[in-house]
């Protein structure tokens, strides 16, 4: 399936989930199709934006928590999934955009592309929910059992290579400014307190 | 009270609720003594850096977290400091073993020892160290300028703090 369209169906099914979205297409696209504030877009930290969902999902348990990896990043922190596991966070979802290449970089072939099931490593760690989704049709009719289902619970799309992907990240804040409108949109939906009396 | 016990007591005065962790001998009875305290959220970790972002995420969902670890794991996190809290301003607080001191004679520390304090003044990231008992009434202090210089903060613990007086 495109990135695109699963990335669209993906926004179209995700009620009030808070995202944390990978670097690289998975942020990209994410934004794209959402334009939240209400999601976190790494811009670095490769491989560790399943590390800071699973902090935030531990952290805030009444919020479902959607992690929008991508199969560069989980490479890059496998022992993510073991951690992930570990802690049974049952807010957070786990899907990994799987399109075999470094896409933002120039759709560089990754390691073992086409050789690795990412969801039998997810059981093999613990996962009590595993699967691969190749086509559309099936992502649109599993999608409402998978938003249902207790985390933790990893979906991995097999997605086309693509040309005329997003290179430059289409966000229109970053840095310091993405951690401001992030952690607002959280303080005003969940009545928390991110931020100090004094802003910092 | 043993030192373990004084640091989790100081933790506990800053509001800590999670804690993230990957040992070293050093910091391993502070970790086993958190793990036991039912308040706090423990998370034990494959590798450094995935502390550093739990604790990361952790303070957009408002709650008070500590990362541990030894300080060959701080010398594997530093691109992870640095791409994501330096970036984005996020604060990080870590403890961390000063490992490679005089009185440590390990020689797999040893470059640990001599770089890893002017490593964190390259980056311009702040730290304290903690040498003495009395010390750790500072902690407090520590997290809130963690907070108020958004930035990692590493609190150092010495081996006369952890191991006593003498060399090994």
């Amino acid at each position: 399936m495109r990135a695109r369209a699963a990335i669209d169906l993906l926004a179209r099914h995700r009620g009030d989930a808070v995202a944390v979205c990978a670097l690289g297409m998975a942020a990209n696209e994410w934004w794209a199709a959402t334009k939240s504030e209400d999601s976190f877009y790494m811009h670095g930290a490769m491989g560790f934006a399943a590390s800071f969902a699973l902090g935030l999902a531990l952290s805030l348990p009444q919020a479902p928590i959607w992690l929008i990896n991508a199969d560069g990043s989980l490479c890059m922190n496998l022992g993510c999934l073991l951690t992930e596991a570990s802690q049974a966070a049952r807010n957070l979802k786990h899907f990994v955009l799987d399109n075999g290449v470094y896409q933002s970089v120039g759709a560089l072939p990754m390691v073992n592309d086409g050789r690795t099931d990412y969801a039998a490593i997810a059981r093999a760690a613990g996962f009590p929910r595993a699967r691969t989704i190749e086509a559309l049709t099936d992502l649109e009719g599993q999608l409402p059992a998978i938003v249902g289902e207790d985390g933790p619970a990893l979906t991995v799309l097999r997605l086309e290579p693509e040309e005329g992907f997003l290179r430059t990240p289409p966000m229109t804040y970053e840095g310091p400014e993405m951690k401001y409108r992030f952690g607002r949109a959280l303080e005003r939906r969940f009545g928390i307190e991110v931020f100090g009396p004094q802003g910092y | 009270m043993d030192v373990a016990a004084r640091i989790h007591e100081q933790l506990s005065n800053c509001g800590i609720k999670l804690a993230a962790s990957l040992p070293d001998d050093w910091v391993a009875p502070l970790i086993e003594r958190i793990a036991t305290d039912n308040r706090i959220r423990h998370v034990r970790v494959a590798r450094e850096a995935e502390a550093i972002a739990i604790c990361s995420g952790a303070f957009f969902g408002g709650v008070r977290a500590v990362a541990l670890m030894g300080a060959t794991g701080l010398l594997t996190c530093t691109g992870e400091l640095a791409t994501l809290n330096l970036r984005h301003q996020i604060p990080v607080f870590l403890i961390v073993s000063q490992r490679g001191s005089i009185d440590d004679h390990r020689i797999y520390q040893e470059v640990q020892g001599r770089r890893t304090i002017p490593l964190l003044q390259a980056y311009d990231f702040p730290y304290h160290i903690l040498d003495r008992p009395d010390d750790v009434s500072s902690i407090p202090d520590a997290f809130e300028t963690c907070r108020m210089q958004k930035r990692p903060f590493v609190l150092f613990l010495t081996r006369r703090l952890v191991k006593g007086e003498g060399t090994a």
